[in-house]
């Protein structure tokens, strides 16, 4: 009895720090020759395989006179190979009864099939084709920069408050490549060449910029035969990939400006810089904007929006950058607030936070909240291709998957409180007023 | 045999060669393996003795468990407060006769769960192992909401500035533009204004909270890793006390059909781009038997698939938008149809003929049968792999027991989509795919897009709308008749008020009011004494809040922050307003009143009057044409922060003593309270020491 009594305690003890790893999840992972990685995990409780590629390109990889490449390839990635004619890339996989797309962000260009299991196989050949030799002829290209200036339209212009990226991001970094936006300019777009593309595609579609996921209903052994039959001759790229390592400086004053918008009802962004994603200061940073505004008992919720009723909503995010990146928040106010009534508002709740150290129980319900995000984070096959993924891409560590979450649950009151002192700084920030244009 | 024995031995040879040195043929697209069988998990179903209709979906694959619960009922009709019956639903979370919103959210975070409560509805997912405390908070949200005045208030306030913030969305204007044009006269067409919002009170939430929420008309959807044992023990033990009522039923009819092409555009100043919805009613309901026919049919027009019609041509072939989508969406009562694209202004003309020339063609041609079966293996796939989530087994659930399908409905439904033929699809579309019953709803720049959007419209006419989709008054007001004056109006509401000489025989009376403020209950008393003596006292739970008192030379405020003298501008305007009948004595206090003219208040015409006094202050008045009463006055403060609005509403006006007050008062704009009069007393004789 004492025995046992004595494991229940150990194992009480040994379940406080770190989460109690009930749904681990297991993969496979291994380079071939040319680079690729691969990453393989299996859940044979349902028929379906999800095929990922994660190029590890994004704007940040642009020339500054050549922004949104990455994005706008992104479309051209559909076009067609040597062996799939225009227009026939997405309806071999509608014809698989199968799904897929791609987004792009500034680290990275992610794009996926997911397939009924039997159709593995398709995923891949698909996939290898247009990592091998893609083949985009002249309607494509002048139909797609259409379409992608009519994004960015939809996206930014015609939106209320959708600028605000786009003004924040140049006015935040002078020598990071994140002074413009995924999309980018329009007009670099429209006056691309033929050589830019071919440029593009050969520095960075290549096997040793790219992971390779597969997740879901498969056999290792077989799934291994395939991936070497459609992808080990294709060949790496000779030149190095040019990674930007500009570093921001240290920032030592605040930037403010305001900007007039088709809007009715004024606004403010503020963004901090932040540190490099993966470190220590970066879990801090996150479960500090948790606090801010993750649920509605969150500090600036409960103050803002539900006790002085300054504000209609209020969220305080970090972007998901690789490099150091940047922890936004936003608030609208309600009718008839006057936005420095609000900042201060906002301002007092960081103050508080650098003076004071956070409650037990505060710290407790960040946990417990970071927690349940693991849990649902991971629940899909979607998700879990995407989280492999991603964490290779980044960390070259894919079983951040499992581990992230001890990184969050390490993060201690002082943490908080010492990053809040670091880095959300009045003159580390960039602070934008959105006013309607009315009142220029 | 010998033949046959060096023929294997070949065979083998040329396969193993092939493996070994062939190069890999790319062009050769991979056959797939045999198809696997997509299986719907099951679902388990009961009905609690309150009549709580119960679906459970097990699946242990992730050690949560979601809770989602729907009230289904007939929508009403919300008239000058639409907006509640949603704020109904969104105030569930805001206070229970147990806990604060602020309990609440606090117990919910902790435990990192959601809970979401919305217009007939709550949603909540947990992890399994705090699966007993969200339950807790779950139930007592369902069952006890407490509607606090401040949250009723708060909402209010949000839901204004939402309002405000989406005011230039193109998208937002566009939808609900379209959803009131296309079902006028039905609860679907109702949508949320700031006024409508403003109107809104606690008691409208209350009211329909009492009416509307039974378990009998409810249903509960469990999804997770829980067993139907627990998950049976847990509905009775948390929602098992929820009683049982009788929910009223309501029948609407069925929008009109359009004849012709309607266009209705939208100004958005300088707009680089327009948001194009075509849009119109549709009969067609889940389990219809053509309903996977008409599925179909809207999938190969417009889908999110780049095979799709709109997108292939709109966004593929033209580059005028990075999408373009039809939804032909099923309802029990009014379905719709929409197809929508935001598309560059420059192109809006020709995007808008395309949308046409494709709705057209899914009537006019046949499809051909490469295309039908693509889309049904589309159709098919996306079924197949929406299985994969527990949530899909559940909406598959429901739908059959909510629209009492064939139990075996999905279970059959790859077949059904197989067996769609392109004669059906074609039939389908010509019965709901139809621009000649369609608006036509254009969000954007008018100066460039008026003259070429006139030919798209059966009467050749362009209709001009504002954002909440109500028609530009084309500056043509009502023409005040003949004879009618600022006197004349004046006279009248006097008479309507009981005359002139009952008005004169007032010389004090004493009003006693009660308004709701965050939840507490506050009186007012009014004292008025000829011919310009007035005192207003505020007080919660007997203690003085805030008085105000003039004894016709100064005037005196005291409130918690101490005693002021009323002084300059405020002075001179308080004079007046004390003044016992001051409509009365406009001319000699030196009030300059304009009749300006008719306007409609609450849908009913009314004279408008400029009332301007000597300090500048403005003042709106606003008399009803049929009875002559005052129903509103307006004015228009300016702050720092911009324009507001601050209006009073006057109603239920009753007789006292051969003359009539009114009884309900609602105060809008910065402030929001409506006083409901206890008692108008006249004549007591009151004393001077009051003021």
């Amino acid at each position: 009895m004492k025995h046992k009594q004595f494991i229940t305690l150990l194992l009480l003890i040994f379940s406080i720090p770190v989460f109690a790893q009930d749904n681990k999840i297991e993969f496979e992972e291994y380079n071939l020759d040319n680079g690729l990685h691969v990453i393989l995990h299996q859940d044979n409780r349902f028929p379906l395989v999800v095929v990922t590629i994660t190029y590890h390109v994004g704007s940040k990889n642009e020339r500054p006179d050549k922004t949104g490449f990455a994005h706008f390839f992104e479309h051209l990635m559909f076009e067609g190979s040597e062996n799939i004619a225009r227009g026939e890339y997405s309806k071999i996989v509608d014809k698989a009864g199968g799904t897929l797309n791609a987004n792009t962000t500034w680290d990275r260009t992610y794009f996926y099939e997911v397939l009924s299991s039997n159709q593995l196989e398709l995923g891949l050949w698909l996939e290898a084709e247009r990592m091998l030799h893609l083949n985009v002829d002249s309607i494509g290209v002048v139909t797609q920069k259409k379409v992608v200036t009519e994004e960015i339209k939809e996206r930014e212009e015609n939106q209320p408050y959708m600028s605000f990226q786009r003004e924040i991001s140049k006015r935040a970094y002078k020598v990071h490549p994140y002074q413009w936006t995924v999309l980018g300019s329009a007009d670099h777009i429209m006056s691309a060449t033929e050589s830019d593309y071919k440029e593009f595609y050969n520095n960075f579609y290549v096997p040793n910029n790219a992971v390779l996921t597969i997740v879901g209903d498969i056999d290792f052994n077989k799934t291994k035969k395939l991936v070497e039959k459609y992808y080990s001759d294709i060949p790496a790229s000779k030149n190095p990939i040019y990674r930007p390592n500009k570093v921001e400086p240290v920032k030592n004053e605040e930037i403010r400006d305001t900007i007039y918008d088709n809007i009715q009802l004024p606004a403010i962004f503020q963004a901090y810089h932040t540190p490099k994603s993966g470190t220590n200061d970066f879990y801090a940073v996150d479960m500090l904007a948790t606090l801010l505004s993750g649920g509605e008992s969150s500090r600036l919720y409960k103050t803002l929006v539900d006790e002085k009723q300054l504000a209609m909503q209020v969220m305080s995010f970090p972007f998901p950058y690789e490099d150091a990146g940047l922890a936004y928040t936003i608030a609208l106010p309600n009718i008839g607030v006057e936005l420095t009534d609000l900042e201060a508002g906002i301002d007092a709740e960081i103050e508080k936070l650098q003076n004071e150290l956070i409650s037990d129980i505060e710290l407790q319900k960040l946990k417990n909240q970071y927690e349940a995000n693991h849990v649902n984070g991971n629940a899909t096959l979607e998700s879990r291709a995407y989280n492999l993924a991603i964490n290779y891409t980044f960390h070259k560590d894919a079983n951040l998957i499992n581990t992230e979450i001890d990184k969050f649950l390490a993060v201690t009151k002082e943490d908080i409180k010492r990053v809040a002192n670091e880095y959300f700084r009045k003159d580390n920030r960039v602070v934008l007023y959105y006013l309607p244009k009315s009142q220029q | 045999m010998k033949n046959i024995k060096s023929f294997i031995i070949f065979l083998a040879i040329s396969i193993l060669s092939g493996s070994l040195f062939a190069q890999l043929d790319r062009s050769i697209q991979p056959k797939p393996g045999p198809a696997p069988e997509f299986k719907i998990d099951e679902y388990q179903y009961f009905t609690l003795d309150n009549g709580l209709k119960v679906i459970i979906v097990e699946n242990h694959k992730t050690p949560r468990i979601s809770y989602q619960l729907t009230i289904d009922v007939d929508p009403v009709m919300e008239k000058e407060t639409t907006g509640y019956v949603s704020m109904t639903g969104e105030l569930l979370r805001s206070g229970t006769t147990n806990k604060s919103k602020i309990e609440i959210d606090e117990s919910i975070d902790f435990i990192g769960a959601n809970l979401n409560t919305y217009q007939n509805g709550v949603y909540g997912l947990t992890l399994t192992k705090h699966k007993d405390v969200f339950l807790n908070i779950m139930s007592d949200v369902l069952l006890n909401p407490s509607f606090p005045e401040e949250e009723v208030e708060k909402s209010k306030k949000q839901s204004i500035s939402g309002l405000v913030s989406s005011k230039t969305n193109p998208e937002f204007i566009a939808r609900r533009v379209g959803q009131k044009l296309r079902n006028p006269n039905h609860p679907y067409g109702e949508i949320a204004t700031e006024e409508s919002i403003e109107n809104i009170t606690r008691e409208h939430l209350v009211k329909y909270y009492n009416t509307y929420y039974k378990p009998n008309t409810s249903y509960l959807v469990i999804i997770g890793d829980i067993t139907l044992k627990e998950a049976k023990k847990d509905a009775e033990k948390y929602f098992g006390s929820w009683e049982k009522g009788t929910v009223p039923k309501h029948e609407y009819q069925f929008p009109n059909k359009n004849i012709g092409t309607r266009v209705a555009l939208i100004h958005n100043e300088g707009s680089v781009q327009s948001y194009i919805n075509i849009t119109y009613p549709v009969n067609l309901k889940i389990g219809d038997s053509n309903a996977i026919q008409a599925a179909l049919a809207n999938d190969i027009l417009g889908s999110g698939v780049f095979s799709a019609r709109l997108l292939a041509n709109l966004r593929e072939d033209k580059g005028y938008t990075y999408g373009a989508y039809s939804n032909l969406t099923k309802n029990k009562l009014v379905g719709n149809f929409s197809a929508y694209a935001q598309v560059g202004t420059g192109v809006t003309d020709d995007a808008v003929n395309q949308f046409i020339i494709e709705m057209n063609r899914m009537k006019d041609e046949l499809v051909d049968d490469e295309t039908l079966d693509l889309f049904k293996t589309v159709r098919n796939g996306s079924f197949a792999r929406s299985l994969e989530k527990p949530q899909t087994i559940a909406r598959l659930a429901f739908n059959t027991l909510r629209y009492n399908l064939p139990v075996d409905y999905y279970q059959t439904y790859l077949e059904k989509v197989e067996a769609v033929t392109k004669e059906q699809v074609q039939a389908v579309s010509d019965k709901y795919i139809d621009p000649k019953q369609a608006i036509i709803v254009v969000v954007g720049d008018k100066t460039k897009l008026e003259e070429d959007l006139k030919k798209y419209s059966s009467n050749g006419k362009v209709e001009l709308y504002d954002i909440y989709g109500n028609p530009l008054k084309k500056e043509i007001k009502k023409a005040i008749p003949e004879g009618v004056t600022t006197k004349s109006v004046l006279d009248n509401y006097f008479n309507a008020l009981g005359g002139i000489e009952n008005l004169e025989k007032i010389t004090d009376f004493t009003i006693v009011a009660t308004t709701n403020m965050n939840g507490m209950e506050i009186k007012q008393k009014t004292y008025s004494k000829a011919p310009n003596k007035y005192a207003m006292i505020m007080s919660m739970n007997g203690n003085v809040m805030m008085q105000q008192a003039f004894n016709g030379e100064r005037g005196i405020m005291k409130s918690f922050q101490g005693e002021q003298e009323i002084v300059g501008e405020d002075l001179e305007n308080l004079k007046i307003n004390a003044t016992m009948n001051a409509e009365m004595k406009y001319d000699e206090l030196g009030v300059k009143v304009t009749l300006e003219a008719i306007e409609a208040i609450h849908n009913k015409d009314t004279y408008k009057l400029k009332v301007v006094k000597p300090s500048g202050e403005t003042t709106y008045e606003y008399f009803d044409l049929e009875s002559g009463l005052k129903v509103q006055s307006k004015q228009i403060i300016v702050a720092p922060q911009g324009e507001f609005t601050q209006k009073q509403n006057y109603s239920d006006y009753q007789e006292v003593d051969g003359v009539k007050f009114p009884f309900t008062i609602q105060i809008s704009g910065v402030q929001n309270m409506e006083l409901k009069v206890d008692s108008v007393v006249i004549n007591s004789g009151l004393s001077d020491d009051l003021f």
